[in-house]
Formats: C-alpha cells, sequence, structure tokens
C-alpha cells in the first residue's frame, strides 16, 4: 500500500508563503510521497519558483513535480526548474521515477501535456502551419509520457500532468475551453501502460474524479477543485495490475511520425 | 459628425478576460465576469485575499459607472480529509 497526496495551481508567490505549510507539517504522517501537479507559480519567475521551494521542500516525504502553463509564461521554466531541483522537489517533463517504500516500487511518469480537445472534438494535423505546430505539441507530449510509463518497473503506477487527459474532470467548465484544457492522447498514452492513476490540474472550475476509457482512475487536484490542502489517494500493490488497452483500430501514439 | 462609437458589452467582456490574464499583476484566468442589472458579479477562486482585492480595484477602474460585486474567495488550504482508496 502507497499514501499519494497531490495538489496543483497552488499558484505561489510571496503572498502565498505559509498558507500551506501548517498541513504539510503532518504529511509524514498521511502520506508517503507528495505530487505537485502544475502551475507552482503565477507568472513563471525565479522568485516565484523560490517560494515554491520554500512552501514545498524540506520535507519528510519525496516530492515530485510536473510544470504547469504558468510556470512557462516568462520562459524560465529552466531555470524554475533548477530552482525546484536545488529544493529537493523532482521535476519530470517526459521522465519517470521509481520510488522505493515500505517493499514498494512506486513509480511516476510525468509531464506538463498540452491542449487539443477530447475524441471527436479534437484539433487535427491539418491546415496551418500554426496548427500543425499545436497538435505536434500535444502529439510529442503523448509519445514521451507513454515512454515514460513503459520505461518504468513499478509495483504501482502513476501518470502525473498538468493538463488533463480525459473531459469527465472537466465538468464545470466552459465547453469552449476544453480545447485548451487538455488531450485524449494524453488518456490513450495513460491507457497504453499499466498505469494505476493519473493525476492533473489545469482544470479550476471543473471536479475531481473521472476515468479514461480504459479504466484509469483521474483525479483532478487544482487546489480550487479539492479546496484543501492536499488530496490524499490510497493504492495497493497487492491489486492485479490494469491490463493495458489496445490502441485498437485506429491509430496509435506509436503510428505519430514525429521527433520526439 | 462623427458620433462617438457605440459599446458592444461582448466585445468589452472579451477585453475584461484578457486583461485578468494578461496583466502581470493579476494573472488569473478563471474568474467568471458576469453582469446583473446594471452592475458587474465577480466570481472564482484565489490563492489570497490580496489577490482577490486586485481583481475587483481592476475590475472596478474599467466599469467606473457601475458597481462591482466582488464574490471572489479565497480557497481554503485545510488539513485534507481522509485518504480515498483506489482500488
Amino acid at each position: 500500500m502507497i499514501r499519494v497526496a497531490a495538489v496543483g495551481d497552488v499558484h505561489m508567490d510571496v503572498d502565498v508563503l505559509g498558507r500551506y505549510r501548517p498541513s504539510l507539517e503532518q504529511l509524514g504522517e498521511r502520506a508517503d510521497v507528495l505530487l505537485l501537479a502544475g502551475d507552482l507559480t503565477r507568472h513563471g519567475t525565479v522568485n516565484e519558483a523560490e517560494c515554491v521551494s520554500r512552501e514545498f521542500g524540506d520535507l519528510p516525504v519525496p516530492v515530485v513535480a510536473v510544470l504547469g502553463n504558468h510556470d512557462y509564461h516568462s520562459d524560465q521554466q529552466h531555470e524554475v526548474t533548477k530552482v525546484l531541483a536545488a529544493g529537493g522537489i523532482t521535476v519530470l517533463e517526459g521522465e519517470g521515477i521509481t520510488i522505493s517504500c515500505r517493499d514498494v516500487k512506486f513509480g511516476v511518469a510525468g509531464i506538463k501535456g498540452f491542449g487539443g480537445g477530447f475524441a471527436g472534438r479534437c484539433a487535427s494535423m491539418f491546415g496551418e502551419q500554426e496548427i500543425k505546430d499545436f497538435v505536434r505539441t500535444t502529439e510529442r507530449a503523448a509519445t514521451r509520457l507513454q515512454a515514460a510509463l513503459l520505461s518504468l518497473d513499478a509495483d504501482v503506477l502513476v501518470a502525473l500532468t498538468h493538463y488533463a487527459p480525459v473531459p469527465d474532470t472537466l465538468l464545470g467548465e466552459p465547453l469552449e475551453i476544453y480545447p485548451f484544457l487538455g488531450s485524449y492522447l494524453l488518456g490513450q498514452a495513460i491507457d497504453s501502460a499499466p498505469t494505476a492513476l493519473a493525476v492533473h490540474g489545469h482544470a479550476h472550475a471543473g471536479v475531481e474524479r473521472g476515468v479514461t476509457p480504459g479504466g484509469v482512475r483521474v483525479r483532478n487536484v487544482a487546489h480550487p477543485v479539492i479546496r484543501q490542502a492536499y488530496s490524499v489517494y490510497q493504492l495497493d500493490a497487492a491489486s492485479p495490475a490494469r491490463t493495458p488497452v489496445s490502441q485498437g483500430a485506429g491509430r496509435g501514439i506509436d503510428s505519430l511520425s514525429h521527433d520526439v | 459628425m462623427v458620433s462617438e462609437p457605440k459599446v458592444v458589452d461582448e466585445y468589452s467582456d472579451a477585453e475584461v478576460h484578457r486583461i485578468l490574464t494578461e496583466d502581470g499583476t493579476i494573472c488569473e484566468q478563471g474568474i467568471e465576469v458576469i453582469r446583473r442589472d446594471g452592475a458587474v458579479l465577480l466570481r472564482g477562486q484565489v490563492e489570497t485575499v490580496h489577490r482577490r482585492d486586485a481583481i475587483g480595484d481592476r475590475v472596478a477602474a474599467m466599469f467606473p459607472d457601475k458597481h462591482v460585486h466582488n464574490d471572489i474567495v479565497v480557497t481554503a488550504v485545510a488539513d485534507p480529509s481522509e485518504p480515498e482508496v483506489i482500488t
């Protein structure tokens, strides 16, 4: 059994410093790992990243994060990543990590992800170069997420993204902005591996619970959704691993032709 | 004589939404701006009282002749509820 704490969209700056800390002080008693689902800062500056490091660093459990769109706003995402890493926070962008905890190999693969929309109402690789670039960005993210998930040898496997992999957790958001909130390609990547749980943020007006077409439970942990310092999910390593879903009759992620 | 251009609510609503996102002092994407009976109602969640008040002030400056009801709430950071068991 492993207990996974998670929160996203904390949008740290100096005015938020100390808000989360009281609940984080008991984190070690409640969870074995903390996942941060992106939008850790307001504008993606180094100063704000230092606030994230102060608030979510030096905790009794490993902290694993992905960045969100806000964390890219100032084009300082690499510097932001370095600051977080210096604070002991592991930042994933198309990578995976395995953490041993109480005889359980816990694997988490993470990537920010991108938009594009969901089955039947999504952007396609067609038309202007700008549209193709948009779709290609999502396809690359999905391909990298799938590779990261499949690379991990873990008893319990979790996918961590900022953008949503399913529309279920967007309920409450305006339909018109769904294509900017996530992509079915992320869900397809998650379904292609024996993933036990997918955690994301980004959709402040959405709902917490959803499921991929392949049966992977999805949790939107955006802070405005969970309305608490973090949520905790308990996963049992003894549960039979979910069978990965085949890519079906259509094109799978493997068929996407681009450089990853 | 050229008359004053007509103000179209839909365009000014779009501008407000963009300003709340693109203004570096605000940077909020999830704020609802609703017009009701000549007033402006703000809804959404932010991390601090300072951020809520800054949005209210910014919108009030954009609509000097309208009353702005600021119903934005500060998201709680309470201790977590019981763990959810994922089976």
